[in-house]
């Protein structure tokens, strides 16, 4: 077809010009496109060159009189998306595009400005305004901006990327040319821009799952070209994920690692549903404590220096059932980023990383959902257009039944009830080309009561969202973003009467921020903005459940505190092979009233004993102000298209503080705000990795290195206690941190056997040397974080045997963490007791684990009502019995040791899954 | 607060069918710290005792070792001292006279091996009256509850001696004695009465009520399955006033030592008392050193009220099962000397006799002497004088 239209052009080349003012005049009633031409030709000297098949939806149905052809055609065509143009006698008919009756203006490179071109063009009525092009056939050539004779210099192309079956957009899809090679990816909500020289390009745009595209494009000036890609279907031999190959060594940025929700969702899980936080778990540089824990670590860093972030929305819990369950419904979740060195500018707030879930915004085009069963959890996701192409919603929904499981205790404790559930709802809505809103909403609730202790415990996450993205022009876009974000939990105690009691304790965040990106041109793209977050933390409210019950009502302070910051950064493509990525956040963080805050002596120990006075503040006042600047700067250099090297350094600044005895996050924990008396945490961090992709990016490998530095992470004197306490700074220690480590990653994305392997050596050190804050910790001398594992080897792999049939396997090796051993007994209270050893100074044994799923999918016929598949599976499958702790106990006058583990034996799962 | 720590090790048994809870046996700790271990508080009221020993060896299963011939001073605010005078086993003494309730009191310690140790000066505190000792028949077993009240403590620490009757397996009704067996017609070893100390740290706050009221501050659960409920049981419990900084030294001993073993645990961490070696000051010394005056009260409660199933018989820790053998009397020529050789040793005791209408004696039952005498568990067969 294109040498077929280059031929006319060619030949349309050498005729002259001759305009013919023969009219046409007629009745056409329900004309096809052959009858129609044979009318037109028999009334005029008109030639038409067209393919009839391309009209077949064509009905000719109007009458005319002594009207010009480009007149009748005009009427003819109009609301479809056919196209003329005329060229002499020649009449060239095509659909959606205009065939150019002119040669573009470099089609011959020496005659880049002919004249004579410019006379015999035809201008049509659709390009008279700068219209947004959908493209979505390949062989078609497409027109970009107002055609011109100046190609010199650069014009800018955007637009957005989406998925041809359900109207999503399609997030962190390649958009490229390659002669010069220029690239960029669409962001998360599927857009991208790209300045590109003027003339013909060929725009690549590979994404994640889909079938690569290319689009020939003459373009003139700026403009907008949208692209809808089709699911790949996989043939059986080239199978699944392509997920950003070559990303991972053309992007600027270190430690960056992203999943999609397939990926995700290979990965054999406990209980057999795709869980978010354990696949986290299996990337370089990310650890646990243990099984039942609900947070993370990231190169070093404690559980509470993520930022995660849930279609921005920050999630202060991210677990069920205290870690076994991550709070994320795996069928809303479209993919995850963990950002652990390079950390964008436009986030702050955390040191370690940042983990940055989105989720899918529905299906545009037709109500669908999904819906899966498993052993404790059920869950069910619909989405669909409220407005066909505009407006889409998105539903989920999980639920427990767990309670069967806890019907299996021993008797005191069959009377125990846990439950959970969350909500997803999302709301997007495109205005128009320029505007599109976003709604998300997130609600989550976890309940347990025990008989026992006739003691009940609760907490919730409540989330709520609204995104307005608006796109100026092709250069610059905005997202605005107003959040409230809303984490409490609550216990309470009935066994005594007199000492019923109910505790709350909440947080609760208001977030405003705006965030801009600019594309200033092909080698400087600008991301700047500015974000406030109003801090209420309500850190506990001790109230008598009962009328008889004596406990006296206590009630903590609220404390608020406002944390502004204003970024900008700049990727600036050097060369091709070159690229720096350099930015600043200046943070500041006020401590406001109303308050009372305690001084206490300088230079000792604060403890009840040194204080030295309260201080009253009222509303509104800033009582104390900590700011300062962050730098994040990276920067990569390519040897060739698939070796570069990238350097990074980054600070960070912290201003809350996740106050915990324990070493996972726990029931009681506290978040606390900086304030007079705590500081904010510090850190920064330098990283160096190299990257090579082997056999046409089948084969990724990096390795990374880092060094951390972390400064006043907070520590526990002995016997902190966290709940209702006023005055919490006398109960923890300001220690400095240091973390290195290396990571290196194999990953194969394509073929029937795709995953990957990463090993990490890492080290988190903390020291507490100065004897005005506390009691020293190990006689002042650095000592093992409790997360502190050297080695960790991680292997997750998935093969698929045919379409319907597949086998994923993970094995997980690490060094035990941690801990402190008792050393010695000594007779006290009647009992022998233990005395306990420098603070971490041994360790656990080494955690080992495999797992094994199989995927089996049902039959693939497109129609048909319901799309189903089972995955079974084995958890912890050679039944290691793997350590989570040791512990000593003092019974009945014997000192036993003990170690606990969980999941101490094989445990498979069964889940059943619907689409529909 | 308490209870929000109860609350988490409660959680942990959500998880018990999932998890794994298995003897550890921590890789050999050569070279175990020797450290000092304080025991004891200055007491206003009635004798103060102060026992020294040594830490030792987590694997060591001997006693910890005393520290005899040391030198200890009770020390107040207004520079005088008193030394204590030393019994066995580490064990020092002083009398309550001559110290004053309004002073502030420390203690100094001087070991043979010229280490010098001095605690800080803490203010005599006045313990309160207990209340009323209350229990509860729960779990097949009684809780046993402290009640005080005061106008100024918060804090208390509480301790007991507990004594009650058990019993051997076999009664005795033939004695060996001069080399020969004789019938004896009441058995003077088979009832014992037994006095143990308490074991476990029992702590109480009234910090967060509205009146520094203690109620139902649980001290000790006896399980049924110890036996001890089985014929009356008598509590003394003791009850000592603390301040704050003491109630932290004991709620971190007992949370570390008592405690562990849940998903959600704090972490260990050396108990730092207020005691500390002036000749080498990174040298850990163990224990606390309060002063206060003590309150006791004892409570005896009869075995009706515990409507709960106890064993017939507890055998002492680490026997053999009991069971009855038999001597025979034939071949009577050997008899005697089969009894000597049998009984004198004393590992075995008769129980009685077996005869038969038609064949009159044909031996006596023996058992082991701990399923006869009940002194083998550790008890007395007199009975105290409180005991009703």
């Amino acid at each position: 077809m294109k040498i077929f239209t280059f031929l006319f052009l060619i030949i349309s080349f050498q005729i002259q010009a001759q305009v013919k003012d023969s009219l046409v005049t007629g009745t056409f009633n329900n004309l096809q496109i052959d009858e129609f031409v044979t009318q037109l030709e028999s009334q005029t000297s008109y030639h038409f060159y067209y393919r009839s098949i391309d009209f077949d939806s064509l009905k000719v149905n109007f009458s005319v009189t002594d009207q010009a052809l480009p007149a009748v055609l005009n009427m003819a065509f109009k609301g479809s998306a056919f196209k003329f143009a005329i060229d002499g006698e020649h009449v060239f008919l095509s659909s959606n595009k205009t065939i150019k009756t002119g040669l573009p203006a470099d089609f011959f490179a020496s005659a880049s400005s002919s004249p004579q071109i410019e006379k015999e063009e035809v201008e049509m009525a659709a390009n008279t305004e700068v219209k947004t092009i959908s493209a979505t056939l390949e062989n078609k050539l497409y027109t970009i901006g107002r055609k011109s004779g100046n190609l010199s210099g650069t014009a800018t192309l955007s637009g957005s990327v989406r998925n041809i079956k359900s109207g999503e957009p399609v997030a962190g899809s390649s958009v490229y040319i390659e002669k010069p090679r220029i690239g960029t990816s669409t962001d998360q909500y599927g857009y991208y821009s790209i300045t590109i020289p003027k003339g013909s390009n060929v725009l690549h745009i590979k994404g994640a799952g889909m079938k690569e595209r290319k689009h020939q494009i003459i373009i003139y000036d700026d403009g907008k070209l949208n692209v809808e890609l089709q699911e790949q279907v996989f043939a059986l031999k080239e199978v699944v994920i392509s997920a950003e190959r070559a990303a991972n060594v053309t992007r600027v940025q270190l430690g960056v690692e992203k999943l999609t929700i397939q990926n995700i969702k290979q990965i054999p899980a406990v209980f057999g549903e795709a869980d978010i936080i354990k696949a986290v778990l299996t990337l370089p540089g990310v650890k646990s404590v243990g099984e039942a824990s609900s947070g993370f670590n990231v190169r070093g860093g404690s559980t509470d220096q993520n930022l995660i972030l849930f279609n921005d929305a920050t999630i202060y819990n991210p677990a069920h059932f205290f870690g076994f369950f991550s709070a994320f419904n795996p069928e809303v979740v479209k993919d995850i980023t963990l950002y652990k060195s390079s950390i964008p500018s436009k986030y702050g707030g955390r040191l370690s990383s940042v983990l940055d879930i989105s989720t899918r915004e529905g299906n545009k085009k037709k109500f669908s959902g999904s819906a899966g069963i498993g052993l404790l959890t059920s869950r069910l996701n619909i989405e669909g257009p409220l407005i066909k192409d505009r407006t889409s919603i998105i539903i989920g929904g999980r639920t427990t039944y767990s309670n069967w499981l806890l019907d299996l205790l021993p008797k005191q404790y069959n009377n125990s009830r846990a439950s959970f559930y969350d909500l997803n709802l999302g709301i997007n809505h495109i205005v128009n080309e320029k505007n599109t809103i976003f709604l998300t909403t997130y609600l989550s609730n976890d309940q347990f009561s025990l008989d026992k202790d006739t003691s009940a415990y609760a907490f919730n996450n409540k989330n709520a969202s609204l995104k307005w993205r608006h796109v100026f022009n092709n250069k610059l876009n905005a997202v605005f973003t107003a959040g409230q974000d809303y984490y409490g939990y609550n216990i309470s105690g009935s066994e005594i009467p007199q000492t019923a009691y109910k505790l709350d304790f909440n947080v609760n965040q208001s977030n405003f921020k705006s965030d801009f990106t600019w594309y200033l041109n092909t080698k400087h793209s600008l991301d700047l903005g500015f974000s406030s977050i109003y801090y209420k933390f309500n850190p506990g409210s001790f109230q008598p459940l009962t009328d008889a019950s004596l406990v006296e009502p206590d009630k903590l302070n609220a404390e608020q505190a406002l944390e502004s910051a204003v970024y900008i950064s700049d990727r600036f493509e050097v060369s091709p092979k070159l690229s720096l990525n350099y930015g600043i956040r200046y943070s500041l963080y006020n401590y406001l009233g109303p308050q009372r805050v305690s001084s206490y002596t300088r230079g000792i120990p604060k403890e009840e004993s040194s204080r030295t006075g309260t201080e009253t503040y009222n509303s509104g006042d800033f009582i104390k102000t900590y700011q300062g600047p962050e730098f994040r700067l990276s920067g990569r250099y390519s040897f060739s298209d698939d070796v570069s090297i990238k350097a990074g350094y980054n600070t960070l600044r912290q201003y809350i503080h996740l106050l915990s005895n324990t070493t996972s996050i726990a029931p009681t924990d506290i978040w606390k705000l900086s304030d007079p008396n705590i500081r904010p945490q510090n850190g920064d961090q330098v990283s160096l990795g190299l990257y090579k992709n082997f056999k046409s990016n089948t084969f990724e490998t990096s390795v990374e290195v880092y060094y951390k530095r972390i400064k006043d992470f907070l520590d526990y004197k002995s016997g902190a206690s966290m709940v209702m306490n006023p005055n919490i700074e006398t109960d923890v220690l300001n220690t400095k941190g240091k973390a290195y480590g290396v990571e290196a990653l194999i990953k194969k994305s394509a073929g029937k056997l795709n995953g990957w392997l990463s090993y990490t050596y890492s080290r988190t050190l903390l020291k507490m040397d100065d004897p005005q804050i506390g009691t020293l910790i190990n006689q002042g001398r650095f000592y093992p974080a409790n997360y502190d594992k050297p080695h960790d080897l991680n292997l997750t792999s998935n093969y698929r045997f045919s379409h319907r049939f597949s086998f994923s396997f993970n094995a997980l090796y690490s060094t035990g963490r941690p801990i402190t051993l008792p050393i010695a007994k000594y007779d006290y209270a009647g009992s022998p007791r233990v005395l306990y050893s420098d603070r971490n100074a041994f360790r656990i044994a080494d955690y080992f684990r495999t797992d094994f799923s199989i995927i089996i999918d049902g039959n693939h016929k497109v129609k048909q009502l319901t799309h189903n598949s089972w995955t079974f599976g084995v958890y912890n499958l050679t039944g290691r019995n793997n350590v989570f702790s040791t512990f000593f106990a003092s019974e009945k006058g014997a000192i036993n040791g003990y170690q606990l583990s969980i999941f101490a034996s094989a445990l498979p799962f069964v889940n059943f899954n619907i689409r529909f | 607060m308490i209870k929000i720590f109860k609350l988490s090790f409660v959680f942990s048994i959500l998880l018990f069918v999932i998890t794994c809870k298995e003897a550890y046996d921590p890789p050999a700790i050569a070279n175990a710290p020797n450290y000092l271990v304080v025991e004891g508080f200055i007491n206003l009221n009635a004798t103060t005792n102060i026992r020294l020993t040594r830490s030792t060896n987590l694997k060591d299963s001997s006693r910890p070792f005393p520290e005899s011939n040391a030198v200890l001073m009770v020390e107040d605010d207004q520079n005088r001292s008193f030394r204590l005078s030393e019994l066995i086993d580490g064990n020092y003494t002083l009398p309550a006279s001559g110290l004053n309730p309004n002073r502030k009191y420390r203690i100094r310690i001087k070991t043979a091996s010229t280490s010098e140790y001095l605690s800080n000066f803490v203010s005599a505190l006045k313990t309160p009256e207990i209340d009323s000792i209350s229990f509860k028949v729960q779990n097949n077993g009684v809780q046993f509850y402290a009640n005080t009240h005061d106008d100024v403590n918060k804090y208390y620490r509480w301790d007991f001696e507990e004594t009650y009757i058990y019993t051997a397996l076999y009664s005795t009704f033939v004695q060996y004695k001069n080399q020969g067996l004789e019938a004896i017609f009441t058995d003077p070893i088979f009832r014992c009465f037994k006095t143990d100390l308490s074991n476990e740290i029992f702590l109480g706050s009234s910090a967060n009520l509205s009146s520094n009221v203690i109620t139902n501050s649980p001290v000790s659960f006896i399980p049924g399955s110890s036996g001890k409920l089985r014929f009356g049981y008598s509590i003394l419990l003791r009850q000592f006033a603390m301040d704050q900084e003491a109630y932290q030294y004991w709620l971190n001993l007992k949370k570390n030592t008592e405690e562990l073993g849940t998903i959600f645990d704090p972490q260990p961490s050396i108990a730092t008392g207020n005691i500390q070696c002036i000749t080498n000051p990174d040298e850990p010394v163990i224990g606390y050193m309060g002063a206060s005056t003590v309150t006791t009260k004892r409570l005896y409660v009869e075995s009706r009220n515990f409507p709960i199933t106890s064993p017939i018989y507890v055998g002492p820790p680490n026997v053999e099962a009991c069971f009855e053998r038999e001597i025979k009397v034939e071949p009577v020529s050997t008899f005697n000397q089969r009894v000597i050789e049998l009984f004198s040793s004393g590992e075995y005791l008769v129980i009685r006799a077996n005869s038969d209408p038609r064949r009159g004696l044909i031996g006596y039952f023996y058992a082991f002497n701990n399923c006869v005498d009940c002194r083998f568990r550790g008890g007395k067969v007199e009975k105290p004088v409180f005991w009703p």
